[in-house]
């Protein structure tokens, strides 16, 4: 199964949650996720990503020489940036929970009457 | 900001392959050239980063170069479109300022009391200059275009051949136009006149504003290539000369005493030296040494007479902004240099008068 729209939807979440952890880079943050089991991520999805963050305010940016030589960008989170990353985390856990319930069958006849409000 | 250009020689073997490709086909993309340098960097970075974990270049790339370069540039918007857009076009602006000036000194050749306000000019330089713009638009699109969708796919992609296709491109269009020159002349024989007259000023107000439009948008980009072009000479005077300057300067030193003893004239202390070589160099750090420079130096090239003054003046014009252009490229980095070796000799100075 083609996993890239899942995919696109957290990405930009999973990325701040790797630089609310502190000032990071491209590479570190690619490493991170591909550490978490983003195994296919690559650097061509990860930029466009950062750029949009940066461009909305969410993450600023420090350029400093990188230890191989050329101008690194070291990413830190912004005050909307956490307000952000906060909204999708509570977001993200509401839909996580509520899909969950549908795709393992969890649902209970209480669920159903709810107006269809899960 | 530094180029990326000094460190990604340090990519071998199926990184560098990946990245000429990479730097071809960005490169080839209708974004800004800060921007460009920018994302060039960053991938660098990852790229050097990736090769040192000792990586297959896949792992940063995936299979299809041209998709991974499709998805980097998703990022990028109208901002740095219309950005590169005026870029594109800035330096036509200065030739179109240049060129509404050619009616008035012709004017002033022919010794015809000339009313600046009431003259007016054809409207054919106009015309002409936006056609040109539009002409030259279309051919970058159309060279990049083919770039972008042929030679990615090659196994080998260098600069070099994607400034073959600019070239080609730019014959090819040039054989097209003289065939629409020479066709048009053959359908409408003798009717050179211009149709369209519009005042003067006009004209000059209209090229200056597009000369101002053009700065103010790449105003900041102007500011970051000079920067990148003074790091990358200042980085090369930093890793190769200023690190061994103490050597250069000791064999100056010899060279001259040598020179000085050779002509029976009494041998200069390390002192006399210093002090010697800081007078000089200050009067080499003086702008006005390299303005002198370019103003001058074209009245030199003057081996042939000229028709007018009109002539003579294009001709000067011209000199004094290529010459200008090409001693602001040395200038500016050498700057650079010169400080730092004068800051050295007189840290040297200093230190030997105080012992």
């Amino acid at each position: 199964m083609d996993d890239s729209q899942l995919l696109k939807g957290v990405l930009e979440g999973c990325v701040l949650g790797v630089i609310v952890k502190g000032e990071t880079y491209g590479y570190e943050i690619l490493s991170v996720l591909e550490n978490a089991g983003f195994e296919n991520l690559l650097e061509g999805t990860l930029y466009p990503v950062l750029t949009r963050l940066e461009k909305k305010g969410l993450i600023s940016c420090r350029k400093a020489k990188s230890p191989f030589g050329p101008v690194r960008k070291y990413y830190s989170i912004t005050e909307s940036g956490q307000e952000y990353f906060d909204n999708f985390k509570a977001s993200y856990e509401r839909i996580t929970t509520a899909s969950g319930k549908i795709l393992n069958g969890d649902i209970t006849e209480g669920d159903k009457r709810n107006d269809g409000k899960l | 900001m530094e180029s990326y250009r000094m460190y990604n020689s340090k990519l071998a073997g199926e990184y560098k392959d990946a990245f000429e490709k990479i730097d071809v086909y960005i490169g080839a993309t209708n974004i800004d050239s800060a921007s460009r340098e920018e994302l060039m960097n960053s991938l660098t970075d990852t790229f050097l980063s990736a090769q040192e974990e000792g990586k297959p270049v896949e792992k940063i790339t995936g299979r299809n170069i041209e998709h991974f370069c499709h998805e980097v540039c998703s990022g990028y918007g109208f901002k740095e479109h219309f950005i590169a857009f005026f870029e594109f076009f800035r330096p036509m602006t200065y030739i179109f300022f240049i060129l509404t000036f050619v009616p008035f000194f012709e004017e002033l050749e022919k010794n015809s009391i000339l009313n600046y306000f009431s003259y007016q000019t054809s409207a054919d330089t106009i015309l002409g200059f936006i056609t040109g713009m539009i002409w030259a638009y279309l051919l970058d699109f159309a060279a990049n275009k083919i770039i972008k969708k042929v030679f990615i796919n090659k196994r080998k992609v260098t600069v070099y051949s994607a400034a073959l296709v600019h070239v080609c491109v730019l014959m090819i269009s040039l054989l097209l136009l003289g065939v629409v020159i020479v066709l048009s002349d053959c359908l409408t024989p003798g009717d050179d006149e211009s149709i369209w007259y519009i005042p003067l000023w006009t004209a000059q107000v209209i090229s200056l504003g597009l000369v101002i439009i053009c700065n103010a948008v790449t105003h900041k980009i102007k500011k970051q290539n000079i920067d990148s072009t003074v790091d990358v000479i200042d980085s090369y005077y930093n890793e190769s000369f200023y690190r061994s300057l103490e050597n250069i300067e000791s064999k100056r030193f010899d060279k001259l005493n040598t020179k000085l003893a050779k002509k029976g004239q009494s041998l200069l202390s390390e002192q006399e030296f210093y002090e010697k070589e800081i007078k000089k160099l200050k009067r080499e750090i003086n702008p006005l040494y390299y303005i002198i420079i370019v103003l001058i130096a074209p009245f030199f090239c003057i081996v042939f007479g000229f028709d007018g003054i009109v002539d003579f003046l294009i001709f000067y014009g011209v000199c004094i902004v290529i010459e200008g252009v090409v001693m602001l490229a040395i200038y500016l980095p050498a700057r650079k240099a010169m400080l730092k070796r004068l800051a050295w000799l007189e840290n040297k100075l200093n230190s030997s008068e105080s012992v």
